[in-house]
């Protein structure tokens, strides 16, 4: 259509014959139809039609889509206006007008609103009409079931008829058109919103809502009466006890004051009632009695700490297998698992950082590879070479003049002369019964200092009950501050061996372990400052100069991993503490040089401490077998080194001879870490004996080691090498009686281990499957297709597969549109009433002041 | 300034020294011949400025000669730059030009050939002054002689306008230089002037060959190691070696504007630098230097020569020889493959047989590395070769410190998503249960990689690093048992770690959440010598 509007208006007009030439005689049969008030309707509608301010159109988003109709995009909002304010006056005004009317008169005299009858018609029909009810109703007029009767001489309660049939007839019982004058009778609010099918009307209901509110209010007023005139029989029954209660008391006072002898001695009432009050009161306010917790019974508490073991065993194995809860969480970012559409993620970050390592080495160093591995170099290498510069000189001359660790070496040269004072003090003599509560080291040695462990320990003792952290608030910063410093102590015991004695050892870390269980951050901070100084020192040794004497070890070194084994849960997946004193032995495994015999104790005894460390957890250290099989290999006397086990540096051998038959294992003993005989000269008898027990030593912690991984799937890979340098080791004693006798101690458990070993590598091989660690569903290829729905419509507002739910969300949209709607009709309805309330008063306003005027005026007129 | 005094009387210390006698019109004044017994830097710069006045008083040069022995540093020195300035008027002025005939009948040219003379005695000393304690001295020695080393060049050339290098002089200072105990003058000259000026680059190089040629058959052993280290430093220390021709802008002698000289020539600087380096590698070296030189081979070296291939024998027995020498021809012997298409015979078994039990603890583990993933990248590589290296790296792995652990997992990881055939070292599904035999097919000691049967194993080693003591280990550990989702691991992310990184890593973290504590103390933590308690250390004994 592209035609102008005045053009399409034009052709209108003349189509409908207003305009152009009227020939009468072409069209001869004309209807007469077309009246003045015809062609004013035509007009209105054409001109209607042609206004484009009537027509309100939505735009569309998408257009329009192959003629498609949404609904309510064309409309016609000052018409539906206009329609809705004609319901409203139609059934709302009514209401209104005949709000608070009770009475009304209703025309229903026959015929009168029907246009089409004549007067005379009407008067006609009237009058046959009574003639008729009036000659019934003489034979009828008892007659209660008939039908011809006439309304108003049913049988009616609140305006019902009471006759049987009305029930059944539900919805169009004969008042139904009465109801209809006041109901509201309104389209539903979609169609009234958009203008059309305003004539639709709903289904007619059964009682008006006027009604049923009447009948509610007239329930409800009946209740309330009935209420009322129960409450009043209440009281008026209360009123008649208590107008008896004075005689029924005087009765009874009577008979009791009879009873007393002395009536006399009763306080006044007021006096009693006050007193009385009181103790109510005080009563009210007691607390009430429970029962107190029974006394258990010994079986009862033994399950009782059983539970709490158990408990805590669940949270151990909870730790162990790395089950962090939340707040727990080491705070480590867990990305989204990496997509096979990942583009530049590793540009981003570091993939290693994903998994917690460090930053690893400067992006300088491993760029310009040359300095980079310089680090390491200090490492592996250097060490390597001061093993074969050792071996060469053989004349390490150590601790003597340059033993330098400057804290420890303080300590050992400060405490003997210290405590030779002291040392024949009796237990407990001397000792004050307070102390305060050291703050740094320097006092706890100046508390401490001058007496033996025994009376060392009742002091810390004595200081720990003094300063219990319930006994005043600030103790608990004292005692964390103490735990460190005792911890620091207890290291620097160990380093001199004067006076250590097991049981007070034992007490002592016990203390340790109740200021960690009270206080684990701060114990957890000084174990961790104490490894940082290890860690300096051992790193010293490490890149030292071969002939260089080095701090490390010490005993104490030792013991605190030893302490740290007993003291925190070494089991752990992570552990703040463990974790990194782990990595520290592993170190001094793997890169300290061997070459006394000290070396070799501590060595053995870190393997040993590994084995403690991982007796539950079973985890595996490639480290402590490395080093079990390095010191294997020392004692062997053979040249050919077999595979399977890393061999970076030269392993210096023991070298020992002679017939050692009569020499008996010992138990190693801490101080002997520090004995500082190369191992190429073992010749005394005592040295002997420490070399082969510290070989024994080892062994064990092999034996421990094949017991506690006995599930690992490589376990044949694992233990084989120590299996062929065990048998090398045999076939040596075998060959030679001379070698069989300077290893004779220890020939038994050598065989031992080695038929141990064999045995279990063919258990374990035997049982050993293929693995099967992809057992996942293979990883769906990634499609890139775009997702389509296979029969989408624009109309259809969802696609959920589940019909239950589809059609729940169904209703819950239709339910939210009607509410919409409702609401809309209401607050229309209410903008009506107030516009009708204002006509209204306006118009009264108007009479009454032309009233007024007129009266005025009268008056004026008159005077 | 007291003025010089004038001996009279000749003093004929050498016959050989002073002028001949022989009277010539231009002879100059013998009876002017003075020396003043001590000399002092105002006596040495009147001798000079006589020199330069007039003919008459060239036996200063004699008494400047001896001066240059002289004690006093500050009087040697001066001797010798006011030598350089006399010598360098008298070549500028062709003094010294040779005689064009051997005749000694002209008196110009008998002057000539005893100025000559003179000149090749300052010479002289200055090259034996370069060994001198003092090392001022030591360094003008050096600067004196390169810039007569100039005039020369200038001023001597055979022909008038043609292009001439002082070589004889320039081979004489560099011998000295070389066989000097300490290199700190050797390098300084590099730095200085080969550095810096093209020309003496490429005579550095070119004479430096023929002096290690020299070496290797004359000196004694110690000799050569002096003589080696010194060339060594003063290669490593060339750092601006040109790419093109274009480059060559900076001499030290003017080159001719019309021919083109080797010396502006790439090809040749090229070809110069290679016979240096193949002289030097020809010497005897340390294994420090032979692995220093090998680390720096295909860097540094190997672009800058004519002929790379020439090093093939070289690194082809550095391969062979195993251990950390092997892995560090690698490089080198990669770069001449990828770029001068050498081929290695056996290439992977040879690789293979690197990886051995110390390959995961040397230093050069993480270069080795980079090299590795580089040769196992390709795709069409056949299965049963990755499979033996997975295989053995996993082995390798059991007994490797955490450090290399975190190197070699991604890596498999890698390989297995590269290669999916190799992903029954994971996942063997058609095994029955009621198979017999369950001994590993992999045959550690097999030398060809081809043939240890890798493929039918399975990567046990791994699956039991998931229970390392590390916790980030055993995590990362982890990635095999769960789906391949990840394209691949950037290894560079895990190359460079050791103990101390993860030490550090450890010790940074900060306490967040309380450590857990054991419950229960054992009874005692050594042995008690009570039979009942039972010890935490078994074995042990505080004392």
């Amino acid at each position: 259509m592209g035609k102008s509007q005045l053009k399409q208006l034009k052709e209108r007009l003349k189509t409908s014959g207003f305009t152009g030439q009227t020939n009468i005689k072409k069209n001869p049969k004309r209807v007469p139809a077309a009246t003045r008030a015809d062609k004013d309707e035509m007009l209105m509608s054409i001109r209607a039609e042609f206004n484009p301010f009537e027509i309100k159109t939505t735009r569309q988003k998408h257009g329009d889509i192959l003629g498609r109709r949404v609904q309510g995009a064309v409309g016609k909002p000052g018409l539906s206006k206009q329609i809705g304010e004609e319901n409203r006056r139609r059934t709302l005004k009514r209401e209104l007008e005949r709000k608070n009317k009770v009475g009304s008169v209703i025309d229903r005299r026959f015929g009168e609103n029907d246009p089409t009858m004549t007067p005379e018609e009407r008067m006609l029909e009237r009058f046959t009409r009574e003639r008729q009810a009036r000659s019934s109703r003489s034979s009828t007029l008892f007659n209660l079931e008939d039908d011809d009767m006439y309304e108003a001489d049913t049988l009616t309660h609140y305006g019902q008829s009471l006759s049987l049939d009305q029930d059944d007839f539900g919805a169009n019982n004969q008042f139904s058109d009465n109801d209809d004058d006041s109901g509201l009778k309104r389209s539903t609010p979609d169609h009234d919103y958009t203008g059309d099918g305003s004539d639709i009307e709903g289904p007619e209901r059964k009682k008006s809502k006027n009604e049923v509110m009447k009948e509610i209010i007239a329930k409800s007023k009946m209740h309330k009466h009935e209420r009322q005139k129960a409450k009043d029989e209440d009281l008026e029954e209360i009123e008649n006890l208590d107008s008896e209660v004075n005689d029924l008391r005087a009765l009874l006072f009577k008979s009791s004051a009879s009873a007393s002898t002395q009536p006399d001695s009763m306080p006044s009432d007021a006096n009693r009632d006050t007193e009385y009050d009181e103790h109510v009161r005080e009563m009210a306010f007691d607390r009430r009695a429970k029962p107190s917790d029974r006394t258990k019974t010994e079986e009862e508490i033994a399950e009782e700490n059983a539970k709490k073991l158990k408990e805590l065993e669940a949270q151990r194995l909870r730790r162990m297998r790395g089950e962090v809860s939340e707040e727990e969480d080491d705070g480590t970012p867990k990305g989204r698992a990496p997509q096979a559409d990942d583009l530049g993620d590793d540009f981003l970050s570091d993939d290693a950082a994903g998994f917690g390592f460090g930053r690893g080495l400067d992006e300088s160093d491993s760029e310009s590879e040359l300095e980079g591995e310089e680090i390491e170099d200090s490492e592996v290498e250097e060490s390597e070479e001061e093993e074969t510069d050792n071996v060469d000189g053989g004349n390490f001359e150590p601790s003597e003049d340059g033993q330098p660790l400057p804290m420890a070496q303080a300590i050992l040269k400060k405490r003997p002369t210290k405590k030779s004072q002291s040392d024949n003090s009796e237990p407990n003599t001397g000792l004050a019964f307070t102390y305060e509560c050291p703050s740094s080291y320097q006092e706890l040695q100046s508390i401490v200092g001058e007496h033996n462990l025994e009376n060392q320990i009742v002091i810390i003792e004595r200081i720990l009950t003094l300063h219990h952290p319930s006994l005043n608030k600030d103790n608990k910063g004292k005692l964390m501050k103490f735990g460190p410093l005792l911890l620091e102590h207890v290291l620097a015991l160990a380093d001199e061996s004067t006076q250590l004695n097991n049981n007070s050892f034992n007490k002592l870390i016990q203390k340790i372990h109740d200021l960690a269980k009270s206080y684990p951050e701060s114990m957890a901070e000084a174990f961790r400052e104490q490894l940082t100084i290890v860690r300096r020192r051992l790193q010293a040794a490490i890149v030292a100069d071969s002939g260089q004497p080095t701090d490390y070890p010490l005993p104490s070194d030792m013991l605190l991993f030893a302490v740290i084994g007993v003291i925190f849960s070494t089991s752990d997946h992570f552990h703040l503490v463990v974790t990194p004193a782990m990595l520290l032995m592993g170190q001094h495994l793997a890169q300290f040089p061997v070459k006394t015999a000290g070396d070799l104790a501590a060595g053995s005894l870190l393997t040993q401490l590994f084995s403690r460390y991982q007796s539950l957890s079973k985890r595996y250290v490639p480290e402590a077998i490395n080093y079990i099989n390095l010191s294997i290999l020392s004692y062997v006397k053979q040249s050919a080194i077999p595979e399977g086990f890393p061999l970076s540096q030269t392993v210096t051998k023991v070298v020992i001879e002679g017939n050692n038959n009569s020499i008996l294992l010992r138990n190693l003993q801490l101080p002997d870490i520090m004995c500082d005989t190369p191992l190429t000269s073992m010749s005394t008898p005592a040295e002997k004996q420490l070399v082969l027990s510290i070989l024994k030593s080892d062994l064990n912690s092999l034996k421990t080691f094949s017991s506690l991984w006995k599930g690992k799937d490589a376990y044949k890979e694992i233990f084989e090498p120590s299996l062929d340098l065990l048998e090398i080791l045999e076939t040596e004693l075998g060959k030679s009686s001379k070698r069989a006798a300077t290893l004779a101690p220890i020939s038994k458990t050598i065989k031992d281990m080695g038929d141990l070993l064999r045995k279990l590598i063919k258990m374990q091989t035997v049982n050993r499957k293929p693995l099967a660690l992809q057992q996942h569903k293979p990883i769906p290829i990634a499609t890139y297709a775009p997702k389509f729905e296979a029969n989408y419509s624009v109309d259809k507002k969802s696609y959920d597969p589940n019909v239950q739910r589809q059609e729940i969300s169904k209703l819950k949209a239709q339910v939210k549109k009607e509410r919409k709607g409702a609401l809309r009709e209401l607050r229309k309805d209410n903008a009506f009433i107030a516009r009708e309330k204002l006509v209204a008063k306006k118009k009264k306003d108007r009479e009454y002041h032309e009233m007024l005027a007129r009266l005025e005026r009268s008056v004026a007129s008159q005077g | 300034m007291p003025s010089v005094e004038v001996d009279k009387k000749k003093r004929p210390r050498t016959s050989k020294d002073v002028m001949p006698k022989k009277k010539r019109i231009t002879d100059p004044q013998f009876s002017k011949i003075s020396a003043s017994p001590e000399p002092t830097p105002e006596s040495i710069i009147e001798l000079e400025q006589q020199i330069s006045s007039s003919t008459e008083h060239y036996n200063n040069l004699v008494y400047l000669n001896e001066y240059l022995d002289s004690e006093d540093l500050q009087v040697a020195l001066l001797a010798a730059t006011s030598l350089f300035r006399s010598f360098a008027r008298m070549l500028a002025a062709g003094l010294l030009n040779k005689p064009k005939s051997q005749s000694a009948g002209n008196a110009q040219e008998t002057l000539t050939l005893w100025l000559r003379d003179r000149y090749q005695d300052f010479k002289q000393k200055l090259v034996s002054l370069l060994n001198s304690e003092n090392s001022e001295s030591a360094l003008t020695s050096l600067t004196i002689l390169v810039r007569l080393t100039k005039e020369e060049s200038i001023h001597l050339a055979p022909t008038k306008g043609e292009y001439y290098f002082a070589k004889a002089l320039f081979k004489r200072t560099l011998h000295a230089l070389l066989n000097q105990s300490d290199s700190a003058l050797l390098v300084e000259f590099v730095e200085k002037y080969a550095n810096k000026y093209d020309d003496l680059r490429y005579y550095f190089f070119h004479f430096s060959g023929l002096l290690a040629n020299d070496a290797m058959a004359d000196l004694s052993e110690s000799h050569k190691t002096t003589f080696t280290t010194n060339l060594l430093s003063a290669l490593y220390a060339i750092d601006n070696f040109p790419t093109e021709d274009a480059h060559f802008n900076e001499f030290w002698v003017e080159l001719p504007e019309k021919n083109k000289q080797p010396v502006a020539k790439l090809s040749a600087q090229k070809a110069a630098f290679q016979d240096s380096w193949l002289a030097v590698l020809r010497l005897p070296l340390t294994v420090d230097q032979y692995k220093y030189i090998l680390q720096i081979m295909h860097k540094k070296i190997v672009p800058y020569m004519n002929k790379p291939q020439t090093l093939m024998d070289f690194l082809t027995d550095s391969y062979d020889a195993g251990g950390s020498t092997s892995l560090l021809a690698l490089n080198a012997l990669f770069s001449l493959m990828q770029m001068y298409n050498l081929d290695y015979p056996n290439f992977y078994t040879k690789l293979y047989a690197l990886l051995d039990r110390n390959v995961l603890h040397v230093k050069y583990r993480s270069r080795f590395f980079r090299l590795l993933d580089l040769f196992l990248s390709s795709t069409h590589l056949p299965a049963l070769l990755v499979a033996s290296f997975i295989k053995r790296l996993s082995r390798l792995a059991i007994s490797a410190p955490p450090s290399a652990i975190v190197i070699i997992i991604p890596f498999i990881y890698n390989l297995l998503k590269r290669h999916n055939t190799c992903n029954v070292l994971l996942q063997r599904a058609d095994t029955t249960d009621a198979e017999e035999d369950h001994r590993d097919p992999f045959v550690a000691d097999e030398p060809d990689p081809m043939k240890s049967g890798a493929l039918d194993s399975s990567l046990w080693e791994l699956a039991t690093l998931q229970s390392h003591y590390h916790p980030n280990v055993a995590t990362l550990a982890k990635i095999i048992s769960e789906p391949f989702h990840k394209p691949s691991y950037n290894i560079e992310d895990f190359m460079d770690h050791s103990y101390n990184t993860m030490l550090d890593a450890e010790f940074t973290k900060s306490i967040r959440n309380q450590p857990a504590i054991e419950y229960e103390l054992p009874t005692t933590l050594f042995e008690s010598g009570n039979e009942e308690d039972q010890p935490y250390l078994e074995g042990w004994s505080l004392c």
